[in-house]
């Protein structure tokens, strides 16, 4: 429980330093990467409910309309959790390419939302988040299993 | 896998089945689209949010603004008389055109007496600092550390040296946010510094690049000319440089003209800005210094 918010919380954070306004639009979500593997995990605590309140963070800080990031955050952990028994399964391949797919879909609702609105969101953005997501992914997952091993030895301690 | 914690909080129960939490989240965060900016119970949640969290987004400031100094501080003494050379230079410039300035609004002031008009001098309330960028739908819009405690209210707009960069649209305590002249339907009343037609300049939502409604077809603007505040908002005085003409398309099936622009301020680099207050016939602005503001130079 507490690596799952201190991992939400230190993604909330690097997600909220700027990196200039190239690097910004194009870096992965921190904070929707490591949602998106706890609400994967059997047995984790995250769930919809945790997307939806990452995301309204995420709202706040980012600026976005409120509720925008809550309902995306919040369907993607919805996808996350549905899909859990079926990436414990997986080879890293396949896990890569359901991570890829799931960060696929969210960069596409979150584009066709901004076109909704009126905006001209970049295509190009929304496209090389969320590979760069995927590339991401495994470094995300031996993070947070360190984070849990570590957490688990202290709660044994 | 070991379960990750053994009593779960509220926030983390599991109760309902994660498609009904869905639902209600998908049709919560709905509502909350909705009403953002409409409701003064939305406007009220974002401003309590903004304010929960701005001690974080200020504590955030300081390791990044100490590794801005230390690289600020990596120069070599070459540099440093390169660059105090340029600057002895751009101070003597100012200082003629400052002088020239200087009789210009003497007689200004003197012609605006005669003529009866209000003035429409500059009033600096405070300079402020950038802290955090929005991103995606909201990247053309940034939050200043300044709030209705430092005096910083919703329509005062921002300034910088090279002109004007945007205006104040919401205000906690001690946060404001700032939408861009760059940010998606953000209207602002300009005219052509040569010819003095008037227009409406657009946000798009796109970093640097904005449009002009309004301008008709046959209207006398080509590339390269200067869009100056015509001041008739009352937000932003009038004279402030704006924007420059990129290109002119001219549709014989439009009776308006489309053109593109690029604002004059660097309006997304920059980490200081001046807030100026709004000018309102009859009354002196009010000048509240700010404890936790860069001091107006």
């Amino acid at each position: 429980m507490t690596s799952v918010l201190l991992a939400l919380a230190a993604a909330l954070i690097f997600d909220m330093v700027s990196l200039g306004a190239v690097a910004d639009s194009m870096r992965p979500d921190a904070a929707l990467l490591v949602l998106l593997y706890w609400s994967t995990r059997p047995y984790s605590p995250a769930n919809v409910a945790t997307g939806w309140v990452v995301g309204l963070i995420r709202d706040v800080t980012s600026l976005t309309p409120l509720g925008l990031d809550a309902g995306l955050y919040c369907l993607t952990a919805w996808v996350g959790v549905s899909l859990s028994k079926r990436m414990e399964t997986l080879p890293i391949a396949g896990e890569l390419l359901l991570v890829l797919l799931i960060l696929l879909l969210h960069s596409l609702l979150s584009w066709g939302i901004g076109l909704l609105l009126g905006g001209q969101p970049s295509a190009e953005s929304h496209l090389v988040a969320p590979l760069l997501g995927t590339l991401c992914w495994p470094l995300v997952r031996l993070a947070m299993e360190a984070l849990h091993r570590g957490a688990g030895r202290a709660v044994d301690d | 896998m070991q379960p990750v914690a053994h009593r779960d909080p509220a926030l983390f129960r599991r109760g309902m089945s994660p498609a009904s939490k869905c639902l209600i989240g998908l049709s919560l965060s709905a509502a909350l689209v909705a009403l953002d900016g409409r409701a003064i119970w939305s406007e009220r949640l974002r401003s309590a949010l903004e304010s929960g969290f701005a001690p974080v987004m200020l504590a955030l400031q300081m390791p990044l603004e100490a590794a801005r100094e230390a690289g600020r501080g990596l120069v070599t003494h070459g540099d440093l008389l390169r660059q105090i050379a340029a600057l002895q230079a751009d101070n003597d410039r100012l200082r003629t055109l400052s002088r020239d300035l200087e009789w210009l609004q003497r007689e200004n002031a003197e012609l605006r007496s005669l003529a009866g008009l209000a003035s429409d001098e500059l009033h600096i309330q405070l300079v402020v600092e950038l802290l955090q960028n929005g991103r995606g739908l909201s990247s053309q819009r940034f939050l200043i550390t300044a709030g209705t405690r430092q005096g910083v209210h919703a329509g005062m707009a921002l300034v910088n040296p090279a002109g004007v960069v945007g205006q104040v649209i919401a205000s906690s305590t001690n946060l404001s946010e700032v939408a861009m002249l760059t940010d998606l339907g953000q209207n602002t009343p300009v005219q052509v510094a040569r010819t003095g037609a008037r227009a409406v300049l657009v946000g798009e939502g796109v970093p640097q690049r904005t449009s002009l409604r309004f301008l008709a077809n046959n209207a006398d603007i080509e590339p390269g000319d200067v869009l100056v505040t015509s001041g008739l908002d009352g937000v932003y005085p009038a004279g402030m440089s704006v924007a420059t003409v990129l290109t002119v398309e001219r549709d014989a099936q439009s009776d308006f003209a489309r053109v593109v622009c690029r604002p004059t301020a660097r309006v997304d680099s920059g980490r200081y800005f001046s807030v100026v207050a709004p000018r309102v016939p009859g009354a002196e602005p009010e000048h509240a210094p700010a404890p936790n503001t860069v001091p107006s130079p």
